[in-house]
């Protein structure tokens, strides 16, 4: 099977000194749940903004869908985010004076046309149809990350790309985001995410461990007690 | 624009409302002062050319060929080509008579007239109002031992007049060695009823005046027109230069106005940059992300351009009534200039720091940097 994501010696320096990713190198397969752990500052959030066109690297390559992310003009690149991949934030990044459902709309605008009874499919299918009206500062952190996978998922990724989606979130909170995630994976979506939380990495079925932009020998977390006895 | 589109400038207009009421404050003020200052540059110009004309006639009319003008073609000044170029006209008739046995210029003259172009004159005593009354230049009334109130008579060949004194006359000039009397009774004392020996004209100075004696000797064939030269070139050089100081002032005035409105339409895009990124990062182009906040730039352009438009016209009359009493015609050019400034700075300043923001990598804003 041809991954669906392949990074190749993928390096990303500051003022040529400080190396947040140094030769890194990875394949991801259509289907799988990935989660990327490391300490702060080991680089995984950098690799998350490489496979998602949102930064571009120093050097190496990165491929998505057979498409060589890096040789994509801006617009291109602009192409690539909106039909290929889905983004969460651990902020939420929601835009503070539109509705819960106009936040939704705003990625299908962007993607083509904003359809609100799609939009408003995509909320309740998030366990959010009684909120679509509300702002973002009238919902609970849980419930805007809600509204956030909804508008990640609303035009079909191939990829949904999460970086600490459970970061600003309680318990109970957690657990709903996690439950939606584990139905994605389950409908066959493939999911990376970015988290320090070795209880949210152990749900995903290969952990990537980076340290200091290097990557550590695999490990399969489902089938691993490595990060829930660290938990 | 897209319902979408509209969504979001709405939406974002109406959840900040207090910095684009901000936002739309500086665009207005420097609308108007740019509007106010462009108003008066022109106004002030204008008015200042009609003041001055208080200040004594800059053109003279005299027979060409005939040795008098007929006063029955004084209607041709009053005619509607000429009447908004002449601010104020007087005819005359000169002639020397003989008082107390010494030659002396007698001067007829329509006293309401000249009083409204000569504004300058000082007069000891008060202007004449009756047909046997006299107005004396000081140094005719020293020559002829005459004084406040005296009465005297005055010989043109074998006519004789008897005049009473009812002011003496300082100007500086000419006038004060001759003797001012009604028109109408130096023209029966010299038996030229009907007759003018010339007329002074006051006309706004500058390229009007030149258009002004164009179009009188076309209307006026029989009358000569003739500039005061040194009268029309002072004021061509005061009013040059207070063009010149009114161009610099209005440069100042809009170069402070940008800046303000640069500073904060800047700053308005500055604190939206993280919005910028995640429209980026969701995948919108950067020309439609540019669009959205070209639109609410536009919006707030249009809205304080017309604003400043109007408060800038105030400024201008309000200016104008206190400085001059009387209120300025405004230059109709300010207007699209002051429309043109607030939208065009606003669209500039938010564009600008736009396409600076939307430079970077959309990472690079959401981490914080």
């Amino acid at each position: 099977m041809e991954p669906l994501i392949l990074l190749e010696k993928l390096t990303k320096n500051y003022d040529g000194k400080v190396f947040a990713l140094d030769r890194v190198s990875l394949q991801i397969y259509p289907g799988e749940w990935v989660a990327v752990m490391g300490a702060s500052g080991s680089g995984k959030s950098t690799l998350l903004n490489m496979i998602a066109a949102l930064d571009r690297p120093t050097s190496g390559s990165v491929r998505v869908n057979g498409e060589d992310v890096l040789s994509l003009s801006e617009e291109e690149r602009a192409r690539f985010r909106r039909e290929k991949v889905g983004l969460i934030f651990q902020h939420f990044y929601l835009i503070p004076y539109l509705t819960a459902l106009e936040n939704v709309m705003l990625a299908q605008y962007f993607h083509s046309v904003a359809d609100r009874e799609e939009a408003a499919q995509a909320v309740r299918e998030v366990g959010l149809e009684q909120r679509m009206s509300h702002y973002p500062s009238e919902l609970s952190g849980g419930e805007q990350q809600r509204v956030c996978i909804a508008r990640a998922l609303i035009n079909q990724p191939k990829i949904l790309l999460a970086d600490e989606p459970t970061g600003n979130l309680d318990a109970e909170n957690e657990e709903i985001v996690m439950a939606i995630f584990r139905r994605l994976h389950r409908a066959g979506l493939t999911l990376l995410f970015v988290t320090h939380d070795a209880q949210i990495g152990t749900q995903a079925d290969r952990i990537i461990e980076l340290e200091h932009g290097h990557i550590l020998p695999t490990v399969p977390a489902r089938r691993s007690t490595l990060y829930s006895s660290h938990s | 624009m897209s319902e979408m589109t509209r969504r979001i400038v709405f939406g974002s207009l109406r959840r900040r409302r207090g910095r684009v009421v901000v936002a739309i404050c500086a665009i207005a003020l420097g609308a108007s002062l740019v509007v106010a200052a462009l108003n008066l540059r022109y106004g002030i110009k204008e008015r200042l050319a009609r003041e001055l004309r208080s200040y004594g006639a800059n053109l003279v009319l005299v027979p060409r060929t005939e040795p008098f003008l007929k006063e029955s073609d004084l209607v041709i000044l009053e005619d509607k080509r000429l009447k908004d170029r002449i601010i104020g006209y007087a005819p005359f008739i000169h002639k020397v008579a003989k008082v107390g046995g010494k030659d002396v210029v007698l001067v007829g003259a329509r006293f309401s007239q000249l009083s409204k172009i000569s504004q300058w004159w000082q007069i000891e005593g008060r202007w004449p109002e009756k047909e046997n009354e006299a107005l004396i230049g000081t140094n005719a009334a020293s020559k002829l031992g005459l004084r406040l109130g005296d009465r005297f008579s005055a010989v043109h060949k074998i006519s004789q007049i008897s005049l009473s004194v009812t002011g003496l006359l300082h100007t500086g000039g000419a006038e004060e060695h001759q003797v001012l009397v009604r028109l109408e009774t130096l023209q029966r004392l010299t038996l030229l009823d009907g007759f003018l020996t010339s007329v002074l004209v006051s006309s706004p100075a500058g390229k009007e005046l030149e258009e002004t004696v164009a179009i009188l000797q076309k209307a006026w064939p029989q009358a000569e027109a003739r500039t005061l030269l040194q009268v029309a070139r002072a004021e061509e050089a005061l009013l040059a230069r207070l063009e010149i100081f009114l161009t610099l002032v209005s440069l100042l005035i809009l170069t402070a106005a940008g800046l303000s409105v640069y500073a904060t339409m800047s700053t308005a895009a500055l604190e939206r940059k993280v919005e910028m990124a995640l429209m980026r990062a969701l995948g919108g182009e950067e020309r439609r992300v540019a669009w959205i906040f070209a639109s609410e730039a536009l919006g707030m352009g249009l809205i304080g351009g017309i604003l400043g438009c109007a408060a800038g016209l105030l400024l201008s009359e309000i200016i104008g009534l206190s400085v001059f009493g009387s209120f300025i015609f405004p230059s109709l050019l300010s207007l699209p200039i002051g429309l043109a400034l607030g939208v065009g700075i606003s669209l500039f300043c938010s564009l600008w720091v736009v396409r600076r923001i939307l430079a970077l990598q959309p990472a690079v804003v959401l981490r914080g940097e």
